[in-house]
């Protein structure tokens, strides 16, 4: 089945690479609390506000180590590739396995997003925040990887 | 829908993976479809159905249920 949406088998050799180098990046920048002076940019900020300021800045430049936002991107590249990387023979059932997988994630991630929504409040809200931007990828791989698990090692075979 | 792929790939005897090959489908949807879990698109049930020389009927019929309720998926 073609699908020019999705990537080559390959990338998700890539993918997985870059899912490890970025938790490995942000485990270490977490533990050591050192954050690269090489990635201190300047960078163009659309908005910037200030924690508990009034004074709403939109378009300007703000000094800014960009380490954690490096590897936030990283990983997130590194889901998509992954995620939709062709299998190895890639056909209708594994576009609907994949399909299936996707709204699985999203029930689950809103479900949870509700759920927070009403319980979690002030600054941890911002935990929320933070995990909701990684937790559909990782639910939809999750899943993904399951349900093919499943199928290929499902007992009812040939006689 | 029910089908009849079990049966044909028996008289046949080839092994699922066999008949995947020759359809260009993973041996997972073979399964699939033999566990009544999946409903092939018109074009695989198409080629199923050239490939083992029968009418597309032959191999793919709507069960009783289907019959019943219109809207049955």
């Amino acid at each position: 089945m073609k699908n020019a949406l999705l990537f080559p088998y390959n990338a998700r050799y890539w993918g997985w690479t870059f899912i490890t180098l970025s938790l490995i990046g942000t485990i270490l920048l977490m533990v050591t609390q050192i954050e690269p002076t090489y990635l201190d940019l300047k960078m163009p900020a659309l908005a910037a506000d200030t924690l508990f300021s009034n004074n709403r800045t939109w378009f300007r430049l703000i000094e800014n180590n960009i380490a954690d936002e490096l590897f936030a991107i990283i990983f997130l590249l590194g889901c998509i590739m992954v995620g939709f990387a062709k299998e190895r023979k890639e056909d209708e059932y594994t576009a609907l396995l994949r399909l299936q997988s996707l709204m699985w994630s999203v029930y689950i991630h809103y479900s949870l997003l509700i759920l927070s929504w009403l319980f979690v409040y002030e600054l941890s809200f911002i935990w929320v925040v933070l995990g909701g931007m990684f937790a559909f990828w990782v639910i939809f791989i999750l899943r993904f990887r399951w349900v093919l698990w499943k199928a290929k090692n499902s007992t009812l075979d040939e006689q | 829908m029910n089908n009849n792929i079990f049966l044909a790939r028996a008289e046949r005897r080839i092994t699922q993976a066999q008949l995947a090959d020759a359809l260009g489908v993973s041996r997972q949807t073979i399964n699939a479809l033999e566990a009544g879990k999946y409903i092939p698109s018109t074009l695989l049930a198409l080629k199923m159905a050239r490939y083992f020389n029968k009418q597309v009927e032959e191999l793919f019929y709507l069960t009783e249920e289907d019959e019943s309720d219109p809207r049955a998926l």
